[in-house]
């Protein structure tokens, strides 16, 4: 297993309480696989992403449980374990364009940088290692692009060069926060595109965040699905998307636009919205906008249980079969 | 690749940020006219011993040579030891413009680094260093100044550490605001993401961000630096005489001021005339150095 995620929990000491960003949520990725972690925004999918890093903004704080990364707990590693682990082998991809990118720095410096910091390199083979990079991530001319200063380029190249610099070291993980989210509909295709292409050729595992139920389909194997905090349901991509059984998961791939859906088929919904997750409701925290919630739904969170065809979903209402 | 260029705009060259301020401050005609004053007096400092017709402090047959008005000998006249003026001003610009840069460098250094860490690190270390400093403005600089220049010999040297040692705290709190404002960019969450050590993304990551406020204020610095050691040497407690500093050649001047207005006037003036250009200069690279600007795409 290369990375295993056991009873994360992650909380925000607030002035005005204990935030709970991610609570006692496990999740497994496997060596070239894709796992994607999908909810809406603020159910807790980056802060989740954080923690596998140890990046979590302070007041933020791994609490409890542990996050195996090849056997080495990352959440209890010392600055310097963590340092040799994030970008050598864990990449990350920030949901801003070029995020990861310093205003003041060409490019292909400062992808020539990763690879200083964590391969060794001498100066001139990490400018070449650079460059090859730029064009294997399809940014056309990359000598001269690598010369070029983030502000100089578009937001889907920008991208393609912070993706470059987080595959630089040959990670086993890559983390890709929301990657495609900021960007117009025709580069997010290409990103995705692109992101299939290098994991097939580096054969690196991609732990895919996102709200975006269509790069999912196209890029996932198994999904795990948030809500306040929790996984409320996992199941393979196919399954998940043939047969939903969590009645969140079921709402949010009802509201997807379907094309050729007949312009009067109705666009579903979740009534309500996210609950402040500082004033969270008792019991599932899903109930107030659950379609066949009943009181016993209001005394405790359920567990996540066990289903066929490797599948697990957290609802009383839900049974195995 | 030859032939076809898809993107009309690729033959133009990549425009660092670097190049563009460079170009930008060009443009501001001001600005750079006080940077060449500012080179030349400096260069003038540097060559004193070659350019001046006469020894600073010689003094020959005082009753003859005393009180001359400014003459072709004599360009800014003579003081009331006979000496030669234009060579004391010569010599006396050693002293005000390598105290001015030296002090600010001392400064800048200390400010910047205190400044550094204390955004760095944040949280309680934070609090620490800037409660410190706190403390240190709210003692009156001028009156520390007095304090440790009765207590130490005042040479070159000592008043350079002391100006320097004494102003560095501005520097600090301001640098201490850009690292916060900048560590909560996302290059800088990305720079943690890739693995670089802290050492690294300070000096490579923050400090070059925060490169633009440094040089302003360095630039404004050393005009302040430069009157500073005007004012202590006014007042009798900087540079010494015989040495000439701008400072105590016009403290000299002051009680002759009317019947030898030249005295005073020379080294006055090129006190003022340095400090608008440090001043000009300050404004030329806040305005070139604007980083709202500067990242945009086209300029």
């Amino acid at each position: 297993m290369l990375l295993s995620v056991q009873a994360l929990s992650t909380h925000f000491a607030l002035d005005d309480g204990l935030l709970k960003a991610v609570d006692d949520v496990s999740f497994e990725v496997e060596a070239w696989e894709t796992v994607a972690l999908v909810g809406e925004s603020g159910c807790g999918k980056t802060i989740a992403a954080l923690s596998i890093i140890n990046l979590v903004p302070p007041p933020g704080r791994i609490v409890d449980g542990r996050v195996l990364f090849k056997g080495q707990d990352l959440a209890r590693a010392t600055h310097e374990a963590l340092r040799r682990v994030r970008g050598r082998s864990i990449g990350f991809v920030f949901q801003e364009p070029g995020a990861a990118l310093n205003p003041v720095y060409t490019v292909g410096g400062q992808i020539q940088e990763v690879a200083l910091t964590h391969l060794g390199l001498s100066r001139h083979d990490a400018t070449r290692l650079a460059v090859r990079l730029i064009g294997d991530v399809g940014i056309a001319e990359p000598e001269r692009r690598a010369r070029m200063y983030p502000f100089e380029l578009s937001g889907g190249m920008r991208q393609r060069a912070a993706i470059a610099m987080a595959v630089s070291a040959e990670p086993e993980l890559l983390i890709a926060d929301e990657p495609t989210t900021a960007l117009d509909v025709t580069v997010q295709a290409e990103i995705v595109d692109l992101l299939r292409h290098l994991q097939d050729t580096r054969r690196m595992a991609i732990l895919l965040i996102t709200h975006d139920l269509g790069v999912v389909a196209e890029m996932a194997r198994r999904i795990l699905v948030m809500y306040t905090g929790r996984i409320v349901e996992t199941a393979p991509a196919g399954a998940l998307f043939r047969a939903p059984r969590h009645p969140y998961t079921q709402g949010l791939l009802g509201s997807v636009l379907r094309l050729g859906a007949g312009r009067d088929a109705p666009l579903g919904g979740i009534p309500g919205s996210v609950p402040d997750l500082l004033d969270l409701p008792l019991g599932c925290t899903f109930h107030p906008r659950c379609p066949i919630a009943d009181r016993s739904c209001e005394a405790a969170f359920p567990p996540l249980r066990p289903m066929a065809e490797r599948r697990a979903c957290a609802c009383y209402k839900v049974h195995a079969n | 690749m030859a032939g076809v260029q898809r993107n009309p705009g690729s033959n133009v060259p990549p425009r660092s940020p670097l190049a563009v301020a460079v170009r930008r401050f060009r443009a501001n005609r001001l600005a750079v006219s006080a940077l060449y004053v500012i080179g030349a007096l400096y260069l003038v400092a540097i060559l004193a011993p070659l350019l001046a017709p006469y020894d600073p402090s010689a003094i020959d047959d005082v009753l003859a040579t005393r009180y001359q008005p400014p003459s072709w000998t004599h360009p800014f006249g003579t003081d009331e030891f006979g000496r030669d003026l234009f060579s004391r001003a010569l010599y006396g610009a050693r002293v005000s413009l390598s105290i001015g840069f030296l002090a600010t460098t001392i400064a800048i250094g200390v400010g910047t680094a205190y400044g550094a860490v204390a955004g760095y690190f944040g949280g309680a270390v934070d609090d620490a260093l800037m409660r410190l400093v706190d403390v240190i403005i709210a003692f009156p600089t001028f009156f520390l100044m007095l304090m440790l220049i009765g207590l130490f010999e005042a040479d070159i040297v000592v008043l350079v550490l002391i100006l320097g040692l004494t102003s560095w705290t501005g520097t600090a709190r301001l640098i201490r605001g850009e690292i916060l404002s900048l560590k909560a960019r996302n290059f800088i969450e990305g720079s943690r993401a890739i693995g670089l050590p802290g050492a690294l993304i300070v000096v490579r990551h923050l400090i070059p961000n925060a490169l633009a406020s440094v040089l302003v204020t360095a630039a404004l610095m050393v005009g302040g630096m430069i009157g500073a050691e005007a004012g202590l040497s006014f007042l009798g407690i900087g540079i010494r005489p015989p040495t000439p500093s701008w400072g105590n050649m016009v403290s000299a001047g002051q009680d002759a001021l009317l019947v030898a207005w030249w005295i005073a006037f020379f080294p006055g003036s090129l006190l003022a005339l340095t400090i608008l250009c440090f001043n000009l200069l300050a404004d030329g690279l806040r305005d070139a150095l604007d980083p709202k600007t500067l990242m945009r795409k086209y300029v």
